[in-house]
């Protein structure tokens, strides 16, 4: 499980990773580097560690950087040839080819048009190349990829994301005893949802988005105060 | 003017500091600092796209702008721009995205001394809050050498009429290395080499600073994965 | 220099028909010998033969292990309930693989021999036996056969009271 969450700022040099990298194999997740031997922070937040040799840094940000294997929520901007120009948040747009789609042939086509919202993954990402997309599996299955039709779409920091995504969120399943909903979760700070009601969905991404302006901490209480936020 | 009295600070003393982390909301990270009665914003972008004439393959490109209180800026904005630009291209870690760029503006909206410092530090705050990747973090201290010879740290507006010197260092926070050096009037070395060290020895109250905010920006985060944990073993 | 003791095979003769593999694999080592002496310079020993203990993933999802963020609840939309449903019985599934046996490996051999390997001993038997065997079977035993009041086993159709 993720513990410890020392601060550490730029530029400090990690020793207890040092340590554990000597007798066994690390994993250097965002905002640590290596510099020679040493491992160094390169951004500010809560050092965080997940058994056995997982390391990160759980900086605060809102500006997604694309990672290959993400799964992250794009509205299409274009169509340019074979391919659609996505936007995900990212330094550059990202691009999916019409064949990254659940049974799409040259002559079938899948259906998008600008402005659509897509959940995708990413498929290849790195500092120097445009990052690409898919909406299949390796099994060329759709899964839960696609097109989110309806519902609504608002942004929110990429930490809001990944607390929403760690395993048994309890917010989720706070909201889940108010109103049945489905919910979309970027982790490059994107969300959709999606409820019976407009009202209870608009009340739904109020609540969620409280979350960031109240801060962690006070997340029971939002949960809690859910109802109010339905009247509303 | 509902600015905060002058309170009396002793003159090796840095004045009271205070940040606020994202007042604004559609940028990817600012901060409003103070220090003392002087106030800035500054807030950054990216890594973002760039303009194709500033695109390079090997770094992200730096951009940074100071806008004064009014007006437009002029020949000191543009100074104080420029060495603010000086000191995020030695520890900016710009490699790891390149064919980008980040940008930092900052607002100016009270200056009551020290401000070359101010900037500076509200910048290396934002850049913090913002998740760009640094090599190190920076802290600049001004000081000055006022009519009796005397040195002030950090002076406000009303004690800097007199002065005969100014000075403004910034430091790395790793190995307290330079980054930046502006003077101005007539000193003599020593003078120089003291003020250096006064400086450098306050920069870790900065440093300390940085890091305190940003664990208690980070604190409130905190709480809830305590709550979580507990709520899985049970 | 190595390459300049080893003998080299003139153009004309590389750009025969039946040297066009010989072809590339000169063009190759050619390539790579160019391209090791451009950058020998800059790599060193160290990049060469270092076998660092450090693995840089740059996904948070990866790190800290987060699920899948398509979720549905309370029946709002099956299709995606279903899928998580199935994520999480293969999850329960791999966190305890070893269930307890109700029958020990021995029971299971005892009763797989007693059940289906007389059947096949018989079949492989009638590869052994003599086309004296089997006349004698035909004409002598045909009363008590085991195959004439022993029906081929096959599916029936269910009888309406049978569920």
């Amino acid at each position: 499980m993720a513990t410890s969450g020392t601060i550490v700022m730029p530029g400090e040099r990690i020793a207890s990773i040092e340590e554990v990298a000597k007798t066994k194999r690390v994993i250097l997740g965002p905002g640590l580097r290596r510099v020679d031997d040493t491992v160094v922070a390169s951004k500010a937040g809560p050092l965080r560690h997940k058994e056995p040799n997982t390391f990160w840094v759980d900086n605060y940000q809102r500006r997604y950087v694309p990672a290959r294997g993400d799964l992250v929520l794009g509205i299409v901007r274009s169509k340019a040839g074979d391919l659609y120009r996505v936007d995900i948040g990212a330094p550059e747009t990202a691009s999916i080819s019409y064949l990254a789609f659940e049974s799409a042939t040259k002559k079938n086509r899948p259906d998008l048009n600008p402005g659509d919202l897509i959940y995708a993954r990413v498929l290849n990402a790195s500092a120097d190349i445009e990052p690409e997309l898919v909406c299949v599996n390796s099994n060329g299955k759709r899964g839960k990829l696609g097109v989110l039709p309806d519902g609504f779409f608002f942004k929110c920091s990429l930490n809001l994301g990944r607390v929403l995504l760690r395993e048994n969120c309890p917010i989720l399943a706070a909201i889940t005893r108010q109103l049945p909903y489905e919910i979309a979760v970027g982790v490059n700070g994107r969300i959709w949802v999606k409820a019976h009601s407009l009202r209870e969905t608009v009340a739904l991404a109020k609540a969620i988005l409280a979350l960031e302006q109240a801060g962690y901490a006070e997340t029971d209480k939002v949960c809690d105060n859910l109802g109010d936020y339905l009247e509303a | 003017m509902n600015l905060p009295v002058k309170v009396a600070v002793a003159k090796d003393q840095l004045r009271r500091m205070h940040c606020e982390f994202n007042p604004l909301s559609r940028c990817d990270g600012s901060v409003m600092y103070s220090q003392g009665a002087s106030v800035v914003i500054s807030a950054v972008l990216g890594p973002v796209e760039v303009k194709s004439q500033n695109l390079s393959i090997d770094g992200s490109y730096l951009e940074c702008n100071y806008r004064p209180k009014a007006g437009l800026p002029q020949v000191k904005e543009r100074l104080r721009e420029a060495a603010i630009k000086d000191i995020l291209d030695l520890t900016v870690l710009s490699e790891a995205y390149p064919r980008s760029k980040m940008s930092i503006q900052v607002q100016e909206l009270e200056d009551r001394g020290s401000m070359d410092a101010c900037a500076v530090n509200s910048a290396c705050l934002a850049m913090l809050i913002g998740g760009l990747p640094l090599k190190c973090s920076f802290a600049a201290v001004h000081c000055i050498i006022d009519e009796q010879g005397d040195y002030v740290l950090d002076p406000d507006h009303s004690e800097t009429a007199h002065q005969r010197a100014s000075f403004t260092f910034a430091f790395d926070s790793m190995e307290g290395n330079l980054l930046l050096i502006q003077t101005k009037g007539a000193f003599k070395i020593e003078q120089f080499n003291d003020i250096e060290c006064l400086c450098r020895s306050a920069s870790q109250e900065i440093f300390k600073f940085y890091r305190s905010q940003i664990a208690k920006f980070h604190g409130a985060s905190q709480d809830i994965k305590a709550n979580h944990e507990s709520m899985e073993t049970i | 220099m190595p390459s300049k003791s080893k003998p080299k095979l003139s153009r004309g003769v590389l750009d025969m028909k039946f040297m066009q593999r010989t072809k590339a694999k000169v063009d190759k080592e050619t390539a790579d010998e160019q391209s090791r002496a451009l950058y020998s310079n800059e790599i060193n020993e160290k990049m060469l033969n270092s076998n660092s203990n450090y693995i840089v993933e740059p996904s948070y999802s990866i790190c800290a292990g987060l699920i899948d963020g398509r979720l549905s609840f309370r029946g709002m939309n099956p299709e995606i309930e279903q899928l998580m449903e199935q994520e999480q019985t293969e999850k329960q599934r791999l966190k305890k693989p070893e269930q307890p046996k109700e029958v020990s490996d021995q029971d299971m051999a005892k009763t797989y021999y007693a059940n289906k390997a007389p059947a096949l001993t018989s079949s492989m038997g009638k590869k052994f036996s003599t086309k004296k065997d089997l006349k004698r079977k035909q004409n002598g035993d045909s009363d008590n056969h085991p195959h004439k009041n022993h029906h081929k086993a096959q599916f029936r159709k269910p009888r309406p009271d049978d569920d």
